[in-house]
């Protein structure tokens, strides 16, 4: 059984929890003190991850740790269709770039969350000012693969470069950004929240399905 | 050993702040989190702040100037699994909460979350009903069970302190202990005007309440560190398990707070619309504007 | 200025508001929501719940409603509440409503005006500017930048920049390519337009394109590109005065009515686009195309 290290509002480990839903994968969860007991930084966890970070992915004797990492696997192990991680030389190469954005660039709006919510000692306007920078160039890039067709990160299908560049975008809001002048950004949010298998997280916002029967007043 | 003070600087200190805000206890820190050599470096009411804990483990609050230098020393309780202190002179000690002193509940303190609103915002979103479905879709509501039916929010004489009784409510999953929907029966109690704590049925125990608890520590008028606490009868789940689940809940309602204009608490009943469903919040704006609560209302 | 409140601004694209969507545009200051529901036609409400103030830009649109996401209020088009979730079996009061300013769409962009009335002023608004050739119908949206600084220093500098050349003989249109190395550039003698003189990368052919900016109305500028023998090439660049600091440009070039053709424009267009934000972004870099004049 596939076996997660979890902080529920990680948006890291939430990557995770994403994709194991879209596969459809079973697995076990367990909740890692984050904070405020920073069980993360302790030597029990550090044993598992030198770095303490989460999440972690244990799987038989395989243990890994990063996002990113994480969901090449999941996928080269899991995914049936093999469009998730495409082999072909180009789109790996795409999606990697991408991959590379998420766990770099991006994670600058997943510091000024950090410090908005949990009182992390950083330099938010800093951060904040590179999360808008990396968003206009995500934004243009998505804007521009929507004039050739493809409506995803790297190409005409979803793969774990969207799966992985979704959450702190998504979650941005908890940050002080907001995504007012990211168009196709929150075209592109939407694709993703409308996947087969999508389940969200505290501080997203889900758009509506329209499944769930009203009675209307008259 | 408090420092002698200039008069005029007590008078400045004070001056600002209206006695209903000012005379309240506020939490700080949790216990656990304030230990000897970690301070709390922080802000109350917009003044800076500063806790300690001596090796002997005696706390000590002083209120700070700007450049930092110590002023004058702070009352401090420890209670409940917190640090309170207060910046006035409160007419009442530090309410009781009875259900600490019952054999059974677990304690799980939810670590300090900060959200950009004012804490009448934060009490007021704590007392509602009718965002369940909206806001905790699928875990303390889901449409189409949105009725809020009538219940009743009154100023208790004795005590000086707001109850709202007679809540109910269909939960699909009310709390990380429950297996599945639930009608659950609701009470608050608003002791003071920026603390608030809710008792709800327990699905770890048959005819019992579980206690959540909200104590909004206001940084300025719209900044707020959150503490707060679960006091519950639970078996089956984690420490941990819990405690995330409430910071969880915690988020979802934070994206909401942070979006509500204006942040501070309209007190003007013109204001906004309330429904009947707002009994609560109607009472509570009431009730602040009575005391002459000015800090964090518009 | 009050007297801008009483013009009409753009705010986005049309295909920048799909249906079953709403976000926040800020105009002039003013916080406002933006939604677009099943029936088709843009919104643009006072971004706050009557209820509880929540800013309705993070709504959900169901249907042709407006579903505020704090307590599930339903509004419809028109700013009526028509449903309160937590009593199912009553009617809002007509008092409950969300107060709306002045939408319409037209010239791929969405218009917004926050006061005086509303529709019947579109049309005359714009009459003067039409009749000038320059917001004809069918222009088609290429892209939104954003970019600190005020509409009015904005434009001041467009009306008056030397661009890059925009023009079918040099089939950068066609490619979506921008590769041109710029040879001289100038004032023309009665300072009405400017002149570029350039050459596409990898070929000797000279061409010379003259710029014939101008300011529509306070927020509108119309760049007309004319190339030797083609057809005149024209871009609308329309300024959303956002605050005093911030102010989003929307780009909106001249339809050729053909998908294939079109597209190509908006890619073109869209690169054309980053490259004016960055050089808006570094006013003191040295001049690879855009320049104000000075």
């Amino acid at each position: 059984m596939i076996r997660l290290y979890d902080y529920i509002l990680s948006g890291s480990c939430y990557k995770v929890r994403l994709f194991l839903s879209i596969l459809g994968q079973d697995y076990e969860t367990v909740p890692v003190g984050f904070y405020p007991a920073k069980e993360h930084k302790k030597p029990e966890f550090l044993k598992l991850n030198p770095l303490g970070q989460l999440p972690v992915l244990q799987d038989g004797n395989l243990v890994l740790r990063d996002a990113q990492a994480i969901l090449v696997y999941l996928a080269s192990k899991y995914d049936q269709s093999g469009l998730w991680y495409p082999d072909e030389a180009a789109a790996r190469g795409r999606v990697s770039m991408w991959l590379s954005f998420a766990g770099g660039e991006l994670m600058t709006a997943s510091a000024a969350r950090l410090h908005d919510v949990l009182n992390y000692p950083f330099d938010v306007a800093s951060l904040r000012k590179s999360a808008r920078k990396a968003f206009v160039i995500l934004d243009d890039h998505l804007a521009e693969q929507e004039l050739l067709d493809w409506d995803w990160i790297a190409g005409p299908g979803p793969t774990i470069a969207d799966i992985a560049c979704f959450p702190y975008v998504a979650l941005s809001n908890d940050g002080g950004i907001a995504r007012d002048e990211y168009p196709a950004i929150e075209r592109w949010l939407r694709r993703v929240m409308t996947l087969p298998g999508f389940i969200d997280m505290p501080g997203m916002l889900m758009p509506w399905r329209g499944e769930s029967p009203e009675e209307q007043a008259v | 050993m408090s420092q002698k003070i200039p008069k005029e600087e007590t008078q400045h200190m004070s001056k600002e702040l209206d006695p209903a805000s000012r005379d309240q206890w506020y939490v700080i820190e949790s216990s656990e989190d304030l230990r000897t050599n970690k301070p709390r470096r922080t802000r109350l009411l917009g003044r800076p702040i500063l806790g300690e804990r001596s090796t002997s483990g005696t706390v000590t609050i002083r209120e700070q100037s700007e450049d930092g230098k110590l002023l004058r020393e702070l009352p401090a309780v420890e209670r409940y699994g917190y640090v309170w202190t207060t910046l006035g002179s409160p007419e009442k000690p530090l309410f009781d909460m009875p259900e600490f002193e019952e054999d059974g509940r677990r304690l799980v303190i939810c670590g300090v979350l900060t959200v950009r609103t004012s804490p009448g915002r934060i009490v007021e979103n704590f007392l509602d009903l009718s965002h369940f479905p909206f806001v905790h879709t699928d875990i303390l509501g889901a449409e189409p069970m949105t009725e809020v039916t009538p219940y009743k929010a009154k100023l208790d004489e004795s005590s000086g302190e707001l109850w709202v009784t007679d809540c109910g409510f269909y939960q699909p999953q009310a709390m990380a202990a429950s297996s599945g929907a639930a009608e659950v029966d609701y009470r608050y109690r608003v002791p003071q005007p920026y603390s608030a704590v809710l008792y709800k049925s327990s699905p770890g125990k048959a005819d019992a309440f579980d206690l959540i608890g909200i104590f909004p520590q206001p940084l300025e008028e719209t900044v707020c560190d959150v503490h707060c606490f679960m006091l519950v009868y639970d078996d089956v789940s984690s420490h941990e398990g819990m405690l995330q689940w409430q910071q969880g809940i915690f988020l979802q309602d934070r994206i909401i707070l942070e979006n509500q204009r204006p942040a501070r608490l309209p007190l003007n009943p013109r204001a906004e619309l309330p429904s009947r469903a707002d009994t609560s919040a109607i009472q509570y704006r009431r009730w602040l504007k009575n005391l002459g609560v000015q800090y964090g209302v518009a | 200025m009050s007297e801008t409140r009483e013009d009409w601004h753009a705010v986005s694209g049309m295909s920048d508001l799909a249906e079953g969507c709403a976000r926040a545009v800020t105009l002039l200051g003013e916080d406002i929501a933006i939604w677009r529901g099943e029936n088709g036609s843009a919104q643009a409400w006072r971004n706050q719940c009557p209820h509880r103030g929540m800013r309705l830009s993070f709504g959900q649109v169901r249907g042709d409603r407006l579903s505020c996401r704090y307590h599930g209020w339903q509004y419809d088009e028109a700013g009526q509440c028509k449903f309160m979730p937590a009593h199912r079996n009553m009617i809002p009061p007509a008092t409950v409503c969300v107060p709306s300013y002045g939408c319409r769409e037209a010239n791929g962009l969405i218009w917004v005006k926050l006061e005086g009335d509303g529709d019947a002023s579109f049309d005359a608004a714009f009459d003067d500017v039409t009749a000038a050739g320059g917001l004809e119908t069918g222009m088609l949206f290429c892209k939104t930048i954003f970019v600190d600084g005020s509409h009015e220093a904005l434009a001041d500098l467009l009306v008056a920049a030397c661009f890059p050349p925009f023009a079918r003989a040099s089939q950068t249109l066609q490619d979506g390519g921008f590769e041109c190395d710029i040879l001289d550039h100038g004032r023309s003698p009665d300072e009405s337009h400017v002149v570029v003189a350039w050459k596409r990368h990898g070929s000797d052919r000279t061409f010379s394109t003259s710029y014939h900016g101008q300011r529509q109305n306070r927020s509108i500028i119309r760049v007309v590109a004319k190339t030797e023998d083609d057809s005149p090439e024209t871009l609308v660049i329309a300024l959303q005065a956002m605050t005093d600091k911030r102010t989003g440009l929307h780009l909106v070039a001249s339809s050729s009515g053909e998908a294939e053709s079109d597209g190509r424009k908006r890619l073109y267009f869209g690169h054309w686009a980053q490259r004016l934000r960055w050089f808006l972004e570094n006013p003191d870099a040295p001049f690879d195309g855009f320049r104000p004049w000075t």
